[in-house]
């Protein structure tokens, strides 16, 4: 089975997980990418040193003294501004930084590919003359490994600065440098040059920065761990204490309700939903206690009677009532009626009956089924109008329609008071209802309306009359459901007629 | 002993009416709680068999009322209703016990009895009383350990005297609770009652009668040996 608190543990888990770890990655290469951009405009600033050393191999071979750079640098610090400095001491400038505690590397060519000049440690194989040099207005920067060291190069095209004056002995950078034309080229002509700054620096700082991503990252998984765990534990709550309350529901305490107070807001739709589900349960469970208890009353008062009376006449036989025999037939055959029809009852709900449909007339079953109820009626000074056409037809089953019939006049004659009147309606141009019977009636109420049709409901709840059980207005519903029917009960407005309207359903 | 029967049902209130008035109880029945409240409150009873679904007001409702007005007459209710907050429900009203239908003649004849001893304070079916043994529950009279012919009305009235020995019962109150409404009170039937059942019960070696009459108040069941 699926647990909310796992699956919300795995993706909250997860997608913290995937957020630490796309945090620590743009940290890494931001780290990386603002290293590079050091090394970049380092090596950029390195540029006008490189056209110095292309403009010297151009005018002199051979080595110039460090000192003779070094002595330049004074003079920068003459009067008349930087403005006038001359472009030989901002070169020296760039060459002392050049020459510093990270000496880069460099190799120039000709721009025919002849190396001009080059310092140590750049090995042909990964610094080789470009193919297209015409693409190298602008600097083009790579790396490049050298000797088990990663370099960060700088590849350019330039044209040396022309030197004023005399020409000079060309100067080395330092001892490691060394002249590797045998020709000079000619004045001015344009030179590519690839310098290249070592990255280990860049790199022992990316690795301590990734070293500190892991290390906070598991730190921070950890963390995560427990605050989800925390935070599942009490979101999850409410839902708990829900379940707990659910699980304590049983038959006996379905009049129980669910409060809202302390619940969080999305848990409210389920509480009402459950409170509804519970008040529809709650009623269905005492429908079907009722509907126990009536039954019980229903069977068990006729073996009471039967019971009582065969227990008397054996004790005092001398006593026997001269009826006993009639009594206890009529018992019986009351029993006999309330199984029957309960069994009918079960059989039409669950559609076990299979229905035989013939064409009957309205008005003959009709006049049947009164004369059964006669003698009641006349008793009691009924008037009945039948105001029913007669060539009215259906097809429908027969055996069960007249159930319908039967139970509803039965019904009628039952209720209705001395000198009342029942009228039996059916029209031929109604294309829906087929029949509607109305009948006077005492003591009816509107609130009874909706029990009329349940099963063992009677008005009298003393349950005194022997002669109807409450039964047969459920019968004559679920015959009607079983021919595709409907019947339909309703009070005029001053409760003292009654209605039944049997209809054909729109399915 | 008086008993009330409310019952809806005619045939089933007949029966329990027949068989308690074999076994010598007074009996006055009704069929609605409207009837039955009045009865109760009119006449004195010993007991009342209620059913609870009746017509009027209820054998519940009943209960509730004669409660409310001081009548702690012990009540069995009769009914249909087996649940148990049924039962429940109907002992905490106020009933005194509950029997579901459909039950035995013997078993109500025994609840009746143990709520009728109850209510003297008896704890065992059996009376002694010099030379007389009376069995509340065989309805029997043994006189010198032999048994002897009473009316169901006689014995009645020997075991109500028994039961209340050494108390002064008036000849009304032996009406109230042994003869039913169907009695008119200016017959002498308890006098006459009275009289067969001293002849009954009288000991051969002892001229003196267990059952004395105190003049104007009524009869009295003294012990000789007392």
């Amino acid at each position: 089975m699926s647990s909310i608190r796992k699956r919300l543990f795995i993706w909250l888990l997860m997608g913290l997980s995937t957020l630490w770890a796309i945090a620590g990655i743009g940290i890494y290469l931001a780290v990386k990418k603002s290293e590079l951009t050091k090394i970049d405009s380092e090596l950029l600033r390195l540029q006008s040193a490189i056209r110095f050393f292309g403009g010297l191999s151009q005018r002199t071979e051979g080595p110039i003294r460090p000192d003779r750079l070094l002595s330049r640098i004074n003079r920068e610090n003459l009067p008349g501004g930087e403005n006038r400095r001359p472009p030989d001491l901002r070169i020296t400038q760039s060459l002392t930084d050049f020459i510093k505690e990270n000496p880069p590397k460099y190799r120039i060519w000709s721009a025919n590919g002849t190396i001009i000049r080059q310092s140590k440690g750049l090995s042909e194989k990964n610094v080789q003359f470009p193919e297209n040099t015409e693409i190298l207005n602008e600097p083009i920067f790579n790396s490049i490994l050298s000797e088990g060291d990663t370099y960060r190069a700088m590849t350019v095209r330039f044209r040396p600065p022309r030197p004023r004056g005399r020409p000079r002995a060309v100067p080395s950078a330092n001892d490691s440098d060394v002249q590797t034309q045998d020709e000079a080229p000619p004045r001015n002509a344009p030179q590519i040059a690839t310098i290249a700054l070592s990255t280990k620096s860049m790199e022992q700082t990316l690795q301590f920065l990734l070293f500190a991503i892991i290390a906070i990252g598991i730190i921070a998984g950890f963390l995560s761990f427990l605050l989800v765990s925390l935070a599942l534990r009490n979101g999850l709550k409410p839902l708990n204490s829900m379940g707990n309350n659910l699980s304590s529901v049983n038959s006996s305490s379905l009049s129980h309700r669910f409060s809202k107070k302390g619940l969080p807001i999305e848990l409210a739709p389920i509480t009402d939903h459950l409170n509804d589900l519970m008040a529809r349960l709650e009623s269905g469970f005492n429908r079907e206690r009722q509907f126990s208890s009536d039954l019980a009353h229903e069977l068990r008062t006729p073996i009471a009677e039967l019971k009582m009376m065969s227990e008397v006449a054996l004790r005092w036989p001398e006593k026997k009532n001269d009826n006993y025999a009639l009594e206890t037939l009529e018992i019986s055959q009351q029993l006999q009626d309330t199984i029957e029809t309960l069994l009918s009852l079960n059989r039409f709900e669950n559609g076990q009956e299979k229905l035989k449909i013939e064409e009957l007339c309205l008005k003959t079953v009709i006049n049947e089924c009164l004369e059964k109820h006669e003698k009641q009626i006349s008793n009691k000074d009924i008037k009945v109008d039948i105001k029913v056409d007669e060539g009215k037809v259906i097809d429908t089953d027969i055996g069960i329609f007249r159930t319908i019939i039967n139970n509803l006049l039965s019904n009628a004659a039952e209720y209705t008071p001395q000198n009342g009147e029942i009228i039996i309606l059916g029209k031929s141009n109604s294309s829906d209802e087929i029949l509607r019977i109305s009948n006077n009636v005492d003591g009816m109420e509107f609130e009874m309306l909706e029990h009329l049709f349940e099963r063992f409901w009677r008005a009298d709840n003393s349950r005194s009359d022997s002669s109807h059980i409450g039964l047969g207005l459920s019968l004559s519903k679920a015959c009607a459901e079983a021919l595709s029917l409907k019947i339909n009960a309703s009070l005029c407005e001053n409760a003292e007629t009654i209605q039944f309207s049997l209809n054909r359903t729109n399915s | 002993m008086r008993i009330l029967l409310v019952e809806d049902k005619n045939r089933l209130r007949e029966a329990i009416a027949q068989a308690l008035k074999q076994t010598g109880y007074a009996v006055d029945s009704t069929d609605n709680g409207n009837d039955a409240l009045w009865m109760a409150q009119e006449n004195s009873y010993n007991i009342i068999l209620l059913d609870i679904m009746i017509p009027g007001i209820d054998g519940l409702e009943v209960l509730e009322k004669l409660r409310e007005l001081n009548d702690n007459t012990p009540v069995i209710l009769l009914t249909a209703k087996d649940t148990i907050a049924d039962r429940v429900k109907g002992l905490r009203k106020g009933a005194d016990d509950y029997l579901i239908k459909p039950f035995a003649l013997e078993e109500l004849l025994a609840r009746i009895e143990a709520l009728c001893r109850r209510s003297y304070q008896k704890s065992t079916p059996s009376i002694k009383i010099d030379h007389l043994d009376i069995d509340t529950s065989a309805k029997t009279v043994k006189k010198h350990n032999k048994l002897i012919e009473l009316t169901a009305r006689e014995y009645a009235i020997l075991e109500y005297l028994a039961m209340k020995e050494g108390s002064v019962i008036s000849r009304t109150e032996i009406e109230e609770h042994i003869y039913d409404e169907l009695v008119s009170p200016m017959s002498n039937v308890v006098d006459s009652a009275i009289c067969n059942l001293r002849r009954k019960i009288a000991d051969e070696d002892n001229n003196e009668d267990l059952i004395q009459t105190r003049r104007g108040q009524g009869y009295i069941l003294v012990r000789k040996d007392s």
